[in-house]
């Protein structure tokens, strides 16, 4: 897996990068432009989810403990 | 091939009751917008139904009720997981969502993965009627403006 990885890497067709809130996470980007319409996806998902939580944390803030 | 994003968030509350609020009240956080939407007449209210056959819906303005997906898996306290379906999927697309409560301390902290197999939705962009680059953009602009949030909840 990481051999295939290593090589999508090396032709340029992903970049790695770390998750932000979890370090054991690897997340691979892709950079092809053929995959400009996956990228939108997990760009409008990851917003998505991060104002979807956000506002999940704000409404149990609100309720108290 | 698989594609998945990934994000978390601690919140003020243990597993039983972060998984009650996020489960129960989930038409009470849910936060509608244009861009993103479940069906082209909005988000609507959104429910889970728990039980054997359970599945998220959401009931639209005009009355109809829209299934969003099955549940797969109901375990409260720790995890859930749900198929994800926009009304503009094609009968081929589907996505699936897994949602972690982990204790950390008195707290939990409450992951998303959001995974996608060879789905990706058509023309995901043009859909909304923007152009792609603006859809990035706007996309680029909520997502400065969520860790924005989310660092000043952390930090304070």
């Amino acid at each position: 897996m990481s051999r295939h990885l290593k090589m999508l890497r090396q032709s340029g067709l992903v970049e790695e990068g770390r998750d932000e809130f979890d370090s054991r996470v690897r997340i691979y980007r892709l950079k092809a432009e053929a995959m400009d319409e996956l990228k939108a996806w997990l760009t409008e998902t990851d917003a998505l989810w991060a104002r979807q939580l956000a506002s999940f944390k704000a409404h149990l803030q609100k309720a108290g403990k | 091939m698989t594609s998945k994003v990934y994000i978390a968030i601690r919140v003020p509350a243990d597993p039983a009751r972060a998984f009650e609020a996020f489960t129960r009240d989930i038409a009470s956080w849910w936060q509608p917008d244009p861009l993103f939407q479940i069906t082209p007449e909005g988000d609507g209210e959104l429910r889970f139904e728990p039980g054997p056959d359970g599945r998220l819906v959401t009931r639209l303005g005009s009355g109809k009720l829209f299934e969003i997906g099955r549940i797969l898996a109901w375990e409260p306290g720790k995890r859930l997981v749900f198929v994800w379906r926009q009304a503009s999927f094609s009968p081929q697309q589907s996505t699936e969502v897994e949602v972690l409560f982990e204790p950390v301390g008195e707290e939990t902290r409450v992951s998303i993965e959001h995974r996608a197999w060879d789905t990706i939705p058509q023309e995901h962009a043009a859909r909304h009627g923007f152009p792609e680059h603006v859809t990035l953009q706007r996309a680029a602009d909520w997502w400065r403006a969520s860790l924005w949030t989310l660092r000043s909840q952390f930090s304070g």
